[in-house]
């Protein structure tokens, strides 16, 4: 009788005791749930959600991990509601438990809120990311932002129209080297064409601020606006600013690949991840359409100065709540930066690679389609003979300067319409001028 | 039954015997109650459970998809009236006929101006993922593939929650969008391909009022240019004179469906879809399917084969995965075919709780054996220890003053004290008459020491006498006596006898039945035989033999 006493306690304990001898918090048979917000794919196909499908399907299936992408939004339109949901606003969806990032959001929300990933990830493992992209995700001493890909600006064109305008006026690829031959090319489209921008610019003062820097000189103030006492600043402005009023160059509304689908511009300066947006077909008003035929050049230096090149993109945070949902953030954080997936994903998406590995790879990797590969070698060339540039992650910085583009697209065709009246080009530049110093 | 019954009748020691009888009570009531949950279907509760739940979340879905449909229908309705007025009123404020559109930029314009604020109120006020208004017209009629060029608009929301008021212009002019802050979307398009719209041929051709039974809801396809699937609800666009002016209706998205529909419920990976389906396949990427509120679901793939189960429960078994589930066929719009509505779980997840609810059974069996089996050994000891420990008290004769506080076990020891005291009150009797009888034994044997003594001397008396009077007996008369015996006839023997054991002469006529002269003459001739004269000479001789007899026996 007591031996049965013994085997029953001991098969009660077996039974009761056997879920505190794991180690991980993870269950395939109750998998827990990370909600999403990413910036890879908004409208159009995403290449971010078959690869989270893929990890639902496999990793997370065998862990019990599952991704959930409530939202795919814009970086422009990420900060804003990322930060009204931490704030727990009315109306507010509720804070993903990973999400796409600036680390200037995350000071604003503040740095206890979310992972360091460095308990993620040892030393070792981080050795194997570009030292310069893991940098830039800190905040304070967390690693709050985990670069899972990174972009840089390029100069997108309807290779279709460029050929014939090319043909006729003998403006090559290689004129836009520059931005001087690049508003010189701009000059001459707008009367090949009859009154077209030539380009549309996603982010006109990241360029005008690019093209000043390449002239020397701090350009930020202490508030992380512009230094507007600059005189490379103004100088670089006005370089813009003119074939702006004249109509040769636009804003991009919202983005360069809009006016480029509808023929409204020829080219678009914008970020090397824009190519997943360009439509293949360019339609234009009296519905005759064309395939875009889409060629990707590095972005115009300053004439005679090193190029610069703009380092840009968020990263990965997760929301801290859980033990569990900490590691399973990890796993799915590790699953998705190996070297080939992550390559894999860059090359879908127009990013760079940030993984030492997958950059290597890069040059051997068979692209979809010609655009892609032009894409690469144009990266390829700015990280060789550019100099790198971390742009700002600044919140209040896109606000002011989201402010002027807005104010600038309205002013804008009155500008053209009072050029076109034979307005002085240098007082409508002043105009903007003023217009900038005056946002916000 | 041989081993039965040397069970039944083994030597088992009470508290043993109590044991297996109260476990044997607890195995029938055990079984009882088996056979109770059993016929009550308690046995059968995860797939009996699993069922309800799944028809109740079928007739939630079921019902909402109804509600939404019909909403849907109700808003395409208003819309096809309010495009058709809208249209109507331009045509007649230009003064133009519907043909006219064609190869007009400007009244193509013009009519997408007049149209586009209603319509992008429509797809907010409707919960639609997008909004469209295609005329059977188009800008440009000298291109290649105009006929399937179809000027319009088409609206869509954002991607980015429900919520979101940002619209895209997914077909339609740039500039009209803009003014009405439309953004493009990205793979923008002018005009309508009606080549890739579905069942576009025969839309237009069952066109006719009324528009209550004109509404259609298209097969899922893929929007062109994009990876997200949706259906379209369609309401033809009917002038008063009959004309049919093209088609307008509502986009549901398959991502816009899974954030609009997802149920409430506990099944954290319930699926429902609404598919086609015939012969007991459902061909689940044929249509649109959600999940749980605030959930991630796999979507199943490929088609389903569907299983009876029975209880209400279907197997649908694919290629990659199996669900469990019910389906009902549902009807969304007037003319269109049965739609089946199917609300699925996970194959896993079933086996899950399957085993769970068994593993529970079995944790409860094994948990009410080893609790039965304790309280059995627990009670049975608590029972018999006051028994056993009277057995001992009976054993050790140590009964005297201790209660037990049990009526029987106390009553016993009263009966057994008063019988102790009967049996004392007995003994002592017994001793007494024992003690009586020793001393009367004892007597008895001096007296019988004292007779033995006495007749021992009397036999000295009597050998002394007798060996006198041998010693006076003429030893050769004495020989002839014995010789005499002898030659006795059988009677004469008996008479013999007769006189040696004390009879008389009447005694021996009576005993010998013989007459007084046979007497006589029997005597004559044994006095002649053994030589003496008299019967007091004979008794002598006899009692002289019977001496030397003994004294030879001695």
């Amino acid at each position: 009788m007591k031996r049965l006493l013994v085997w029953m306690l001991m098969l009660l304990c077996a039974t009761g005791l056997g879920g505190c001898q794991s180690k991980t918090t993870l269950s395939p048979a109750a998998p827990v749930t990370l909600t999403m917000w990413h910036v890879y794919g908004e409208q159009a196909d995403s290449p971010m959600n078959r690869l989270i499908a893929q990890f639902n399907e496999t990793v997370g299936k065998e862990k019990g991990i599952i991704i959930d992408v409530t939202v795919v939004t814009n970086s422009v339109e990420l900060s804003p509601q990322l930060l009204d949901a931490h704030a727990n606003k009315p109306g507010a969806p509720a804070m993903p438990d990973l999400f796409s990032s600036f680390p200037g959001i995350i000071k604003q929300m503040g740095v206890e809120h979310v992972l360091d990933w460095q308990d993620c990830f040892s030393e070792e493992e981080l050795s194997h990311f570009v030292k310069e992209f893991t940098a830039e995700g800190m905040v304070e001493d967390h690693l709050a932002v985990f670069p899972v890909s990174k972009s840089s600006y390029a100069l997108f064109m309807n290779g279709s129209q460029f050929d014939r305008f090319s043909a006729e006026t003998g403006v090559s690829c290689s004129d836009l080297a520059d931005w001087d031959g690049f508003f010189d090319a701009a000059a001459r489209y707008y009367e090949w064409s009859g009154g077209k921008s030539f380009c549309a610019l996603d982010y006109l003062l990241h360029n005008m601020e690019l093209d000043a820097m390449a002239q020397g000189g701090s350009l930020y103030a202490a508030d992380g606006w512009y230094d507007l006492e600059n005189p490379f600043l103004r100088e670089a402005w006005m370089q813009f600013a003119r074939p702006f009023v004249q109509g040769h160059i636009s804003l991009s509304d919202p983005y360069a690949s809009t006016q480029l689908t509808t023929g409204e511009a020829l080219t678009g300066i914008g970020s090397t991840a824009g190519i997943l947006y360009f439509n293949d077909i360019v339609t234009y008003p009296d519905n005759t359409s064309e395939p875009t035929n889409l060629r990707v050049l590095p972005l115009p230096k300053t004439t005679g100065k090193t190029g610069i090149m703009p380092v840009t993109g968020v990263g990965l945070s997760a929301y801290r709540t859980t033990d569990q949902k900490a590691e399973a953030a990890s796993v799915f954080l590790h699953w998705f930066t190996e070297n080939q997936r992550n390559l894999e994903f860059v090359v879908e998406t127009g990013y760079m690679p940030v993984n030492n590995g997958a950059f290597d790879a890069i040059n051997s990797y068979p692209f979809p389609n010609e655009s892609y590969r032009e894409l690469y070698e144009s990266i390829k060339t700015m990280r060789e003979t550019y100099t790198p540039f971390v742009q700002t992650a600044d919140n209040n910085f896109y606000r002011r300067a989201n402010a002027l583009y807005e104010e600038l697209r309205q002013m804008q065709p009155s500008l053209h319409q009072r050029a076109q009246q034979g307005e002085s080009i240098d007082l409508l530049a002043e105009e903007t001028w003023d217009l900038f110093c005056s946002v916000q | 039954m041989r081993v039965f019954s040397n069970l039944q009748y083994s030597r088992r020691s009470l508290r043993r015997k109590l044991f297996g009888s109260m476990l044997l009570l607890t195995a029938i009531l055990m079984c009882f109650l088996a056979s109770g949950l059993f016929l009550s279907g308690r046995f059968s509760s995860t797939k009996k459970e699993t069922a309800q739940t799944l028809a109740l979340q079928m007739e939630v879905f079921e019902r909402d998809m109804a509600s939404y449909w019909e909403k849907t229908a109700v808003l395409g309705i208003h819309l096809s009236q309010e495009m058709t007025r809208l249209l109507e009123g331009y045509l007649t404020e230009q003064n133009i006929l519907f043909e006219q559109l064609t190869d007009s930029a400007v009244h193509i314009a013009g009519v997408q101006e007049a149209v586009i604020g209603p319509l992008c109120q429509s797809l907010r006020q409707s919960d639609c993922s997008g909004a469209f208004v295609l005329f059977d017209a188009t800008v440009n009629s000298r291109i290649e593939h105009a006929g399937q060029s179809r000027s319009g608009l088409y609206v869509q929301k954002s991607g980015n929650g429900i919520a979101d008021d940002d619209l895209f212009l997914y077909r339609g002019l740039v500039d009209t969008g803009r003014r009405y802050g439309v953004t493009p979307h990205w793979k923008w398009r002018l005009e309508f391909q009606s080549d890739l719209f579905p069942n576009y041929g025969e839309l237009f051709s069952r066109a006719s009022l009324p528009l209550e039974s004109s509404y259609r809801i298209t097969d899922l396809f893929t929007l062109p240019g994009t990876s997200e699937q949706a259906v379209l609800m369609t309401v033809p666009l009917i002038g008063q004179d009959g004309a049919v002016y093209g088609l307008c209706g509502f986009e549901v998205s398959q991502r816009y469906f899974k954030l609009f529909h997802g149920q409430p419920t506990n099944l954290p990976h319930m699926v429902c879809l609404l598919t086609a389906g015939d012969n007991g396949t459902l061909h689940a990427e044929e249509g649109l399917s959600c999940g749980i509120s605030n959930g991630y679901y796999f979507a199943p793939k490929g088609n389903l084969t569907a299983t009876d189960l029975g209880g209400g429960l279907t197997l649908f078994s694919g290629e990659d995965s199996s669900y469990i589930g019910v389906s009902r066929e549902v009807f969304l719009s007037y003319r269109d075919p049965a739609i089946t509505a199917a609300v699925l779980i996970p194959k896993e997840d079933y086996d899950r709780a399957l085993i769970k609810s068994g593993m529970q059974t079995v944790l409860l069996v094994l948990l009410l054996i080893f609790v039965t089996i304790v309280c059995c050994f627990y009670f049975s000891r608590r029972f018999i220890s006051p028994i056993l420990k009277s057995l001992a008290n009976i054993k050790s004769e140590n009964r005297n003053g201790e209660l037990f506080y049990i009526a029987e076990i106390d009553d016993l020891f009263a009966f057994l004290a008063e019988q102790d005291r009967e049996h004392e009150r007995t003994l002592a009797l017994l001793t007494q008459e024992k003690q009586d009888a020793q001393s009367e034994k004892e007597r008895l044997q001096d007296a019988f020491d004292r007779a033995l003594e006495k007749y021992e001397s009397t036999q000295a008396e009597i050998s002394r006498l007798a060996y006198d009077r041998k010693q006076e007996v003429d030893p050769a008369d004495y020989r002839q006596f014995l010789h005499g015996i002898e030659t006795l006839t059988p009677t004469e023997h008996r008479i013999f006898a007769y006189y040696l054991s004390g009879k008389s002469v009447k005694e021996i006529l009576s005993v010998a039945a013989i007459k007084e002269s046979t007497l006589r003459y029997h005597n004559k001739n044994i006095y002649s035989k053994l030589g003496v004269n008299s019967l007091k000479q004979l008794l002598r001789y006899a009692a002289l033999m019977r001496q030397d007899d003994q004294g030879n026996g001695f």
